[in-house]
Order: structure tokens, then sequence, then C-alpha cells
């Protein structure tokens, strides 16, 4: 390649780079979406905030019919008791309040009128039916809310019966009856504490971000490159252009300017998931983080080829857009497969990883989840590598027969002859 | 057929699938001649023009521009306006004719100055910050028409330029052609207006059917066809009703 050729190339790629961002469905669409979700995100907490406010009250009417439940020293007893049990006691009372009513009509009416947001009525026969009426107020957050009073209720009753009746020891173990230790076996047998907390997200979500932010990126740019082609057809520019380039450097140029512009979207709408993804690199190693820049530029190269070829093909946005919906199916059947299996080292899993269509998804997903072998990454940039050169020579044979084809598709039998040929 | 001259197409042939629409046509434009290339619709003059830049391959034949065959250096020599006229209409004129013009490896300043240069030259140099699309057609062709003049070319092929002109921008464009032959550019004029051709081109190769008909000096060819007064277009209809003819009288024969 020489430096004239790298000259055109770069020409055409500020070009196009500008052309779009400066277009203003892009600027919509890439600046003005985050604009409407955090509008439509605070809509909806002004909206709920509106609704909590209608639903004030937090206490709640115990009717105790059965004379076992005492609201006063059950809360006492389990303020002296174990530490989840009061964690989980001060939890509920800062949402509920438990007050006792003798007169079902009087609490009903209350209930009406909003005072309380649940009265609970516990049988003369709960011991031997554990029946308790529970009435709410017609509200989804009264409903919620009403969960919770009837949690509270059941701990205060737990207390309650276990008064004075049974050893300190085993009423702690009745309160709070299990301290689970998860343990966590691989299939290779090996036993280890299962992750928890911050670690157990970036473990799971973590990967799943960045794989949808990369695959995003890929087709966005793709997606791009296609419809400009597309657009330079309709606009009959084609002609022109190739008398000034060679089509291989039209095409590298219009990669390199369009896939920067797939970049800005990814950057504005991934940076703060991204900015929570760097604890997650720093405790996998920075080779992730190669290995995922690497797949996803291979990725963007394969599927951006095959998006010009579909282009070239297709008659119009509107066939070009529907016919490239295969490549996006293709390209995330891998993420469809690893629901069903948890194995990232099955024989699918390494199929998928050879197989240049499926291959920058699926070990996008492989080197999140699972440890993979050196050997079988470098199989898998092998057979993508050799798929990217054999799409680019298939799309750039079509490209040059077909791009003064306007607004005609090419039947298979004029495919065949092209590439015989070019 | 001389080596120095610019263009020389040697034996060219080309087909697609089994029609064969350009039949071992050979002929030479020299330096700072204007070239004209006539025939019917369907002729394979536009054909001929994109084997010249390359945008298709010859099946058979050689074409050499400057003495090699045309490639990237070379095209950067010529500036090419087709037949189908085509520009990015959602653009401003200035960035489209700096963007052409960068294209031919112009560094920006100078293809900055070049735009400015030829829009005055056109008469349409207000329009350099607006978008091509509010643009009359006429104006619109006029953009086009410095799209292939921006790069200061050696070499200028112009398919059916007159095409929707009106009979002032026909003028206009005829005395930059004249202009550009003064200042030693070699120039290839394809037209169906066969009396602007007449005025305007030194040269001429008329192509019935993917074949060349007549090759030569305007006076040679009226010399050669018996028709010393004649005009280009008596002699082009003449060749061209013989030619179906014929063709008819094979026909009826099978």
């Amino acid at each position: 390649m020489n430096r004239q050729t790298i000259d055109k190339i770069l020409v055409i790629a500020r070009h196009e780079f500008i052309t779009t961002i400066m277009r203003p469905t892009f600027l919509v669409v890439t600046l003005g979406m985050p604009v409407v979700i955090f509008g439509v995100i605070c809509l909806e907490m002004l909206l709920i905030g509106h609704t909590v406010k209608k639903e004030l009250a937090t206490a709640a009417a115990v009717i105790d019919r059965s004379g076992l439940v005492n609201l006063e020293s059950g809360k006492q007893l389990l303020n002296g008791g174990s530490r989840p049990a009061q964690d989980l006691q001060k939890m509920a009372d800062r949402i509920v309040e438990l007050r006792r009513y003798d007169d079902l009509d009087r609490a009903l009416d209350d209930l009406a009128h909003g005072h309380i947001f649940a009265c609970y009525v516990i049988e003369s026969d709960y011991l031997k039916t554990g029946k308790i009426a529970s009435y709410t107020r017609e509200s989804r957050i009264g409903a919620a809310k009403s969960y919770l009073g009837e949690r509270n209720l059941v701990m205060l009753i737990r207390a309650s019966l276990l008064e004075g009746r049974v050893a300190d020891d085993i009423r702690e173990r009745a309160l709070d009856p299990a301290k689970f230790e998860r343990l966590a076996v691989s299939t290779q047998g090996r036993i280890s504490p299962e992750t928890i907390g911050v670690e157990k997200f970036y473990s799971f979500m973590a990967p799943a971000l960045l794989c949808m932010l990369l695959s995003s990126s890929i087709f966005m740019s793709a997606g791009y490159l296609m419809h400009s082609l597309i657009l330079e057809n309709q606009n009959r520019v084609m002609e022109i252009l190739l008398s000034s380039v060679q089509p291989v450097e039209l095409l590298l140029g219009k990669m390199l300017g369009l896939g920067a512009v797939g970049i800005i979207p990814a950057v504005i709408y991934g940076t703060i998931p991204t900015l929570t993804l760097i604890p997650y690199f720093a405790t996998q190693g920075w080779r992730l983080l190669v290995l995922s820049v690497i797949y996803v530029g291979l990725g963007y190269l394969l599927f951006s080829i095959l998006m010009t070829a579909t282009g070239v093909i297709a008659n119009g946005m509107q066939e070009s857009t529907q016919l490239s919906g295969i490549w996006s199916m293709i390209s995330g059947l891998p993420v469809i497969v690893f629901i069903l299996s948890s194995d990232m080292n099955s024989w699918l899993a390494r199929a998928m990883s050879w197989f240049p269509l499926t291959a920058p998804t699926t070990m996008l997903i492989r080197l999140c989840y699972a440890k993979v072998a050196a050997w079988d990454i470098l199989l898998s940039i092998m057979f993508l590598v050799t798929g990217i050169f054999t799409a680019s020579w298939f799309t750039v044979k079509i490209f040059r027969a077909s791009s003064l084809m306007y607004g005609k598709r090419p039947r298979l039998s004029e495919l065949r002859r092209w590439l015989r040929e070019a | 057929m001389l080596d120095a001259d610019p263009i020389v197409v040697d034996s060219v042939s080309k087909s697609f699938g089994t029609a064969l629409v350009v039949k071992e046509v050979s002929f030479a434009v020299r330096r700072g001649e204007i070239f004209g290339i006539v025939g019917q619709n369907g002729a394979g003059k536009t054909t001929v023009l994109r084997m010249i830049m390359d945008i298709f391959r010859p099946d058979a034949g050689s074409i050499l521009i400057f003495g090699r065959p045309p490639d990237n250096a070379v095209k950067q020599r010529i500036g090419y306006l087709p037949e189908e006229r085509g520009i990015y209409v959602g653009l401003k004129v200035g960035r489209v004719l700096e963007y052409f013009a960068r294209l031919k490896g112009l560094p920006r300043a100078r293809a900055r100055a070049q735009v400015e240069k030829w829009l005055y030259r056109f008469g349409v140099e207000e329009y350099a910050g607006r978008r091509v699309e509010t643009l009359s057609k006429g104006n619109q062709q006029k953009v086009q028409l410095v799209c292939a003049l921006v790069a200061d070319p050696e070499i200028v092929i112009l398919d059916e330029p007159l095409a929707g002109l009106d009979p002032v921008n026909t003028r206009l464009l005829t005395d930059v052609i004249r202009d550009l032959a003064k200042e030693g550019k070699t120039i290839i004029f394809s037209s169906h207006q066969m009396p602007v051709v007449e005025k305007l081109c030194m040269r001429v190769l008329m192509i019935d059917r993917g074949e060349v008909v007549l090759y030569g000096p305007l006076a040679e060819i009226r010399q050669s066809q018996n028709s010393p007064d004649g005009s280009l277009e008596d002699i082009y209809v003449r060749i061209a009703r013989q030619g179906a003819g014929e063709r008819d009288e094979q026909t009826n024969h099978r």
C-alpha cells in the first residue's frame, strides 16, 4: 500500500466520519436518545412519587381475636433477639407500624379513608387453622406494603408464641433458622465459595454488558457503512468516485470512517457502564480487554464487509435492512445457545468460536465467563481472519461489477458470472 | 498512432454476459485536441469511456494513458464527467467539490483555491455554502462539471456534458472546453449533439453497435463519405441507417 493510497483512504474516512456525524438523524439518535431516556426515567420517578404520596399511610391495624399476639412484648423480644432478626424487624418497622384495633368497622373505615394501609384479623381459631384475614385498599403500592405488613406480623406472632415457652437457643433458631454457607462446584469438580455481592455482579453483569456494548458497536458501524453505500448508489455518485479511487480504497476508507462513527454511540451510551467495568478488568486481568478489542475489530471487519455485500446485492434501503438482519441473527446465536448451556468449553462452544460468523460474539462471551485455552483462541482468530479475506474477495469482486447497476438487483447467475469474470 | 499520444486504445473489446458491446475498438487522442466520440444510444461510447477510466476492464486489447495502463496515478490526471450524473445532494457545494479535489490528490489548501476558481469560472461562486439539492438543475449540472475540472486534470473526459443545459450555459461550457484545449489539455467529448461536435472537435470517432465506423479529422471523414459540404449529422444518420439496413437484410436472409 503506497502513500497515495493511504492518503485517499484517509480522505474518504474523514469525509464519511464528518458527513455521518453531522447528519441530523445521527445527532438526534446519538445525543437525543440518552436525553429522552433520562427524561422518561425522571417522569416515571415523578409519577411514582406522586402515587406514593397518595399512599402515605404506614400503619396497619391488627385485630387479635385469638388473644395470642402481644404486640408490645413481641417487639421487645425481637429487639433483644438475634442480629438478623433485629435487622429485619428494624427494616420492617420503618415501613410498617402495627396498631392494635378492637373494632373491625372502625379499622375498615380508617382503611377506606387512607389512615391505615391494611387491616389484619387474627381469627379466634388461629392456633388451629393459622387463618388471618387481610384487608387492603385497591392500590398496587398498597398491596406491596401489605406484603411487608404481613411479614412483620408473622415475625411478631412467632415471637409471641415462643415467649417463655422454649429455651433461648431454640427461640434463637426459630427466629433465625438458617445461616447458609454457599459453595459452588465447577464442571471440573472444584469447590469454591460462591461469589457474592459486587463480585457476583461483575462476574455476571459485566461480561453481558461488555458483549452488548461491543456487539452493538460492530453492527452500528456496519449498518452505517451499508446505508452510506446505498445512499451513494441512489445519488449516482459511485461512478465519479470510482473514476478517482479503486474499489478497495473506497471500501477501506468507508470502513475506517464509519467504524469510528460506530464507536461514538457506544462511548456515549456506555461511558457509565464502562466505568463500572474497570474493577472487573482489574480482577480479570487486562488480557481480556486486549482480546475483546481484537475480537471487536475483527468482528467489525467481517460484518462490515458482509453488510457491504448486502448493500450491493439488495435493491434499496428497505431490502438491505431486511437482508442484513440475517447477519445480526447469526451473530446473536451464541447468546441463545449459552443461555441453554452453561459449559463455555463444550464442543458446541468451540465449534461456534471457529465459525467466522459466530466467532466474535462466542469468544466475547467465552472469554468473559470461562478460561479459554490459548490454542483455542489462536484457532478462532485464524478462522476469523480467513473468513474476512474470503468475504473481502467476494465483496470487492461483486462491488466492482455491480456498483454501476443503479436500482437493479443482480440475479444469482449474474453473481456467479461476476465472480468468474472479475 | 503514436506512443506519445496521451490516450491510446488498441483493439479493445468488452462483453457483458453474451452481449459483445465493444468490438476491437482502436483510436488515439492527441495532446491538446478536442476529440469527439459519437454514436447512437447503446453504441458502446460510455463503455469505452468507462474502460479508459478503469471502471470496467477490457476483455481483450489494451488501453494506455500517458504510456501506461490506467492505474491510480493515471486516474489523478483525468477529470471525468459521467453520463449518469450524480452528486451528494444533501451536502454543501463547496464541501462536495473539495472532497472530489482531495480524492484527486490535491492538498486541502490547493483544493479550496481550485474550488473557488472553478465556481467563479462557471458563475456559481455564491452557491459554495448552499446545499446541492437547493440549486436549480442547470446549476447542479455546473457543479458536476466543476467536479470533473476542479483538480486541473491533463485529460478531461466529458460524457454528454451538454445534456440539459440551456443555450447560454452550452456556450459557457464550450468556451471553457476551448480554453482548456488552448492550455494543452486533452479532451474527449462524447455527445449526440452533432452540430456542437462539428464546431468543437478536431477529430471524431463514430461507433455503431460497438464497432468503429468512422475515425479521423472531420475534413477527411467528409471526403471519405463523398460529402465535402455535408454535415456530420447527415453522415451519421446515413451510416446509422445503412447499418440498420444491413442488419435487416441479414435477418431476412436467415
